[in-house]
């Protein structure tokens, strides 16, 4: 190899000096956070600058514009990159312990960070393991440190089987949800990516992890300094890595309204970054009910089963079109069942019929099947129901005795199995119309059309202001998309 | 680029100022170097002889750099400090130096207090310090985060291929090679051939500007003397080292015989205290001074003294044993003559120097076994392993222990790291670099052949060298014995002189020292002891001891191997050489009453059978009242204190009818971590004896086995 990990490029030798956390934490002046470094990049690129131009003199002139005022100020900047010496050493201790640094210059950062994060994707980033699995994507599983043990052992189960079908788990490495997820994916010879908040050094080093991470099926990483403690405020930031370096995410267990889950996930749903899905077995946290209500799609076991392609059910959204492959992976494995399934309903109760789910209650158990197997019955029901547009609450109301969330929980298997179209604002369900491809192509037939690549500049920039109080220069959409690109354009 | 004349008259000044000479001038190539580290922030490796003024260019460097507003210059040296010479250039121009390292820890907040007032231009650092994670912590942070220079001295233990090779440089070239451009970067050396200079330069990165002069060129004259035995060396430095003009140097290559030749030298009359870095740094600076100002007329060091000491009058340089290679041997008697004045480069050899270099060449790297067991101990240890935790689980020297872990941690990717003490696993796979280290070693031994060539040449010995150095202006020297054609120093030793060596050497008994502590509180649990406070109680320790030899020295070393290992006894001579060092030069007071002796289960006669003639040669009884009760592996494969601890624990009982309450002489045939000694003392003692009064025919060490 000709350069080696310790040898960072110019640009992301600047980077680091403007960013890094490096020697002197006492130090009056303070690495530039995100958003000022942001600020500079701007700066940067309207100049036609490259941040390695800030190690000449030439380019450390320009930075007298910055002048003394506000919160950037030119002797900041300086003193800053002055930092030379403490960069080496900084780089060479974290890469002697294996680890490696990648800035947003370097052609190897995260691809999902940069397209999915823009401006908020961490200006450096510290790690250790196979980079390559960073842009392997894979489920990312969070939850409260609080989850009950049903959560626990949900994601643990499902943590296996996504190893099962070659899905790496993307996780936070926090006690609870984010460890058994991990950890059991390991277990079961998976991969797995942990974007941590605190404690790389230490956490790399446990043996667990230590031989995935030798063994290349474990990756870490960490937008903050690798011996850096806890602290409320990395948690909530950490939180977007997560997500951002998934292709679909897991919410096993969240408070309502305040919480690291919480705001995790909100974020998401705001964002638009990835599908997110939400554990709805009963008894359901009410975290878990809001952030179903607004817009997570539920899940529960029935995904364990046989034959379930997680990678179609977690990656993808409700639309009919993306969900074409999965009912048929589902239709495939399951054809004895479902034939047999098929032969009861005849003998089920006759369509049409207003009736109790205690009655279907008592007709399964008769017939010997659990509750998982419910839909099949509920469904010729639910269908002649969604012979209108129906909001859940009159599917809820027209049974008798039935939990909120299982009607929407059945609702959301019709629309996941392409029985049903789920729309939004406020959520509704209908039959799907005959030629539903064209529908969702322009855009009406279903408001979750994934597009990743893109999304709206509106919900980017109006983040970008409220995350940083401190922005002074307008990040214009024009020179917002610069920040991202550097080593790529 | 286009340098501002004022620039140069500003350094030309400065340098004026600092050498305190109106009319100094820059030495070819010093400008230069200083222009580029200070206007273009290049990194330069500077290959230069001892006393062309490297330290100059950095002062200079550090000067201008300062001027415009830099921060302070880092210099990391394998030097305990400047020379003083040197701290008085700098300061004339306003260049403060300090020097910070574990010797001066309690200067370290007064210093770190100056650093941060500016009141400090240049912090002298060692490279082992620069990875000392306390210091980093406490003192480096600061300095690192406004460093406006790098400098790296003796830049030559970058290379791995060098002959002065050290771990620690190994982080240092990453650090170089992950610095900015927008740090000055300066390596400097005075010795290196072609090969160790490319390497370095390769090392330090593409960017690097190498700017080299011509070797040294001095008025030393060189000459070799063949002398096997230790004696008649000894008597050899005893009868012509007076004669020789000036004060010098006298190298040995191990610690031990650097004090022995001292002491022998100083009973002789003639003042050469020795010098080691087993000494501390005051100490050793002390001894540097007392050179410097002809105070002595000698000292006898290891390799220890060397790098940075620059005494340009130094009138001799004698090498008591045959250092590993040219490159050495140059570095060390170049040392000599550097004003121009004649002065004297002898090297004496004999019959151990292949041995003692054969071990160097062998012990320079780990055993693979021995990275195995203790990866295999860090790898189960999530919470990490102090180095006396590793030792309990693996049996290795402390010292081998600690070899392993330092050459491993220096690696780019290292399989373990260390934080508070305590070391753990990393999850960087570890591969042993089988090649590189036997080219190491092949190259080692090739550069020993050179070496024993250099000794059997008869043409001349200058010439040799140089040529050896790559240097393409190598010719005859005409001053040295070949191209004289006669010793320039006599080769002769007078036999009473000669004798009196042998008698020194034949008495170079060595004190045992009884222990005190307890290794741990678990430690000999069959037995019972209180060890809590881990300090041994007095009634169970023993009387300060005696070693009659060094194991396989001349003197009587050499005959005690020859008794263990050949005879299957001890001869006679030892017994008498026994008798008379204890009656005579030892003395125990009160004197033992009665003999006693380790028994042993490999060889049971071997030491009773001595122990008794010994006893009669002392007119004492013998009473071999000490059992082995249970079976061990011999003491001598345990090489740790947790293992040798463990190894004795319950495999000793005494007979205690036969204990006498009078002092007792015990004897055994070797000694090396005295734990046995130290077990069995104790047990007799519980058993009712007098003082213990520990006798060994030879102390082990670890070159010696």
């Amino acid at each position: 190899m000709d350069t080696q990990a310790h040898e960072l490029a110019p640009d992301a030798q600047a980077i680091f000096l403007l960013c890094g956390r490096l020697g002197d934490n006492d130090s009056d002046v303070k690495p530039l956070t995100r958003n000022q470094y942001n600020e500079v990049a701007n700066w940067l690129h309207n100049n036609d600058m490259r941040p390695a131009d800030l190690l000449e003199s030439s380019g450390r002139e320009q930075l007298s514009v910055f002048g003394e005022d506000g919160k950037i100020t030119e002797t900041r900047l300086h003193t800053l990159l002055d930092r030379g010496t403490a960069l080496a050493m900084a780089v060479e201790e974290w890469t002697n312990k294996g680890g490696w640094i990648l800035t947003r210059s370097d052609e190897d950062y995260p691809t999902r960070f940069r397209r999915r994060l823009k401006h908020l994707a961490p200006p450096v980033l510290y790690g250790i393991g196979d980079q390559s699995l960073l842009e392997f994507g894979g489920a990312s599983m969070v939850g409260s440190r609080d989850s009950d043990d049903a959560a626990l052992s949900f994601i643990r189960d499902l943590a296996r089987r996504c190893a099962d079908q070659g899905i790496a788990v993307v996780s936070g490495g926090a006690r609870g949800v984010d460890q058994a997820s991990m950890d059991a994916a390991l277990e079961s010879g998976g991969m797995v990516v942990g974007a941590l908040a605190n404690g790389l050094a230490k956490t790399a080093r446990k043996k667990k992890y230590r031989e995935a991470i030798t063994e290349e099926r474990l990756t870490l990483v960490s937008a903050y300094h690798p011996d850096s403690g806890f602290q409320v405020w990395k948690a909530m930031d950490r939180n977007k890595h997560i997500y951002a370096l998934s292709d679909g995410a897991i919410v096993a267990h969240s408070a309502h309204g305040s919480g690291g889950t919480w705001s995790g996930a909100t974020e998401n749903l705001d964002h638009n970054w990835v599908p997110l899905s939400v554990l709805a077995e009963p008894p359901i946290p009410e975290g878990n009910q809001k952030l179903i209500e607004k817009g997570g799609r539920p899940i529960d076991r029935r995904l364990l089963r046989e034959g379930v392609d997680l990678k179609e059910w977690l990656f993808t959204k409700a639309s009919l079109t993306e969900l074409r492959s999965s009912i048929g992976a589902l239709t495939e494995s399951g054809e004895t069942k479902r034939d047999k399934q098929e032969a009861e309903d005849q003998k089920s109760p006759s369509k049409g019929t207003v009736f109790s789910i205690d009655d279907i209650r008592e007709y399964l158990r008769e017939h010997g099947s659990g509750d998982a197997e419910l839909f099949p019955f509920v469904w010729p029901v639910l269908k002649l129901l969604l012979g209108e547009t129906r909001r859940y609450q009159y599917v809820k109301e027209y049974f008798e005795d039935l939990r909120p969330s299982q009607a929407q929980d059945w609702l959301m298997m019709a629309a996941e199995r392409g029985l049903a179209v789920r729309e939004e604002g406020p959520v509704r369900y209908s039959l799907p119309q005959p030629q539903e491809g064209a529908t969702n192509s322009d855009g009406k037939g279903s408001s979750e059309k994934v597009d990743e690549e893109s999304p709206s500049d509106d919900s980017v920039r109006s983040n970008g202001e409220k995350e940083g109080s401190e922005v002074g220069i307008v990040n214009s959409s024009n020179s917002s998309r610069s920040l991202f690109d550097e080593a790529n354009e | 680029m286009n340098i501002p004349m004022d620039r140069k008259s500003k350094a030309l000044h400065y340098l004026r100022q600092a050498l305190d000479e109106n009319r100094a001038t820059f030495r070819d190539g010093q400008w230069e170097a200083v222009r580029d580290l200070v206007a273009n922030q290049e990194t330069l490796l500077l290959v230069r002889r001892t006393g062309w003024g490297k330290s100059m260019v950095y002062f200079l460097a550090t000067r201008l750099l300062r001027d415009k507003g830099a921060g302070p210059t880092i210099l990391i040296s394998p030097l305990l400090s400047l020379m003083r010479n040197q701290i008085e250039a700098a300061s004339r121009i306003g260049v403060e130096a300090e020097t910070i390292n574990s010797s001066n820890r309690d200067e370290w907040d007064r210093i770190e207090r100056e650093v941060r007032q500016g009141d400090v231009d240049i912090l002298l650092i060692s490279p082992e310090r620069l990875s000392n994670e306390g210091f980093r912590n406490r003192v480096l942070d600061y300095v690192a985060d406004r460093v406006g220079l790098f400098v790296v001295d003796e830049a030559h233990c970058i290379s791995d291929w060098g002959h002065d090779f050290r771990p620690d440089y190994q982080r240092i070239t990453r650090i170089l090679q992950a610095l900015p451009s927008n740090v000055p970067a300066l390596a400097t050396t005075a010795t290196a051939n072609d090969r160790v200079v490319e390497d370095v330069a390769e090392q330090i990165g593409p960017g690097v500007t190498v700017s080299r002069g011509p070797l040294a060129r001095s008025s030393l004259r060189l000459q070799n003397v063949k002398m096997e035995s230790p004696t008649d060396r000894m008597a050899w430095l005893a009868e012509h080292v007076p004669d020789i003009p000036g004060s010098g140097i006298i190298y040995a290559l191990t610690v031990r015989d650097a004090r022995r030749i001292s002491e022998w030298l100083q009973l002789q009359g003639i003042d050469a205290p020795s010098y080691s870095g087993r000494r501390d740094s005051d100490e050793r600076e002390a001894l540097e001074e007392a050179l410097l100002d002809n105070d002595v007329k000698a000292l006898v060091a290891t390799v220890a003294l060397g790098m940075g000491f620059d005494k340009p009058d130094l009138g001799f340089v004698i090498h008591y044993q045959r250092p590993g290679s040219v490159v050495h041997y140059y570095q060390q008697v170049g040392r000599a003559g550097r004003d121009g004045n004649t002065a004297y480069g002898v090297l004496l050899h004999g019959a151990e120097d292949d041995d003692i270099i054969d071990y160097f060449i062998r012990t320079s790297f780990p055993a693979e076994a021995h990275v195995d067991e203790v990866l295999g101990a860090l790898e189960e240890a999530d919470r990490g392993l102090k180095v006396r935790e590793i030792e309990k689980r693996v049996n290795l020297r402390r010292g081998d222990i600690r070899h392993v872990l330092k050459l491993l941690s220096v690696r780019g990717r290292s399989p373990v790291e260390k934080e508070n003490k305590r070391w753990y696993r990393t999850p960087v796979p570890y591969s042993p670099n089988r090649e590189k280290v036997e080219a190491i070693k092949q190259l080692r031994r090739e550069e020993q052949r050179e070496m024993q060539e250099y000794m059997e040449h008869d043409e001349c010995l200058m010439r040799f060298l140089q040529r050896a150095l790559d240097d393409p202006h190598a010719e005859d020297c005409r001053i040295c014995a070949s191209c004289v054609g006669e010793p320039l120093i006599p080769e002769s030793v007078p036999e009473d002189l000669a004798i009196e060596a042998a008698r020194f050497l034949q008495r170079s008994e060595v004190p045992i020292e009884p222990r005190k502590q307890w290794p741990w509180t678990d430690a000999f649990s069959t037995y019972g002891w209180e060890n809590d406070g881990l300090t041994m109680e007095d009634h169970l320790q023993a009387e300060e001891g005696r070693a009659l030899s060094i194991w396989g020295d001349a003197g009587w070393g050499q005959l005690v191997k020859k008794g263990k290992y050949h005879d299957g006894r001890f001869d006679d001579r030892l017994v008498e050489a026994a008798k008379q060092m204890i009656e005579r030069r030892w003395g125990p007071d009160p004197f033992p009453r009665w003999v006693t002796c380790v028994p042993s289960n490999n060889n049971p006669h071997l030491v009773p059978e001595f122990a008794q003639r010994l006893a009669e040669a002392l007119n004492l009884e013998f009473i071999p009242c000490v059992r082995k009760v249970a079976e061990n592996r011999p003491q001598k494969e345990m090489e740790n204190k947790e293992q040798q601890t463990r190894n004795l624990d319950g495999v000793f009982d005494i007979e205690e009818r036969g204990v006498r309450d009078e002092p007792a002489l015990l004897v055994d045939d070797t000694v090396d971590s005295r734990w046995t000694l130290t077990v069995v003392t104790a047990l007799l003692k519980e058993a009712g004896a007098g003082p213990v009064y520990p006798f060994a025919l030879a102390k082990t060490t670890p070159t010696s086995t």
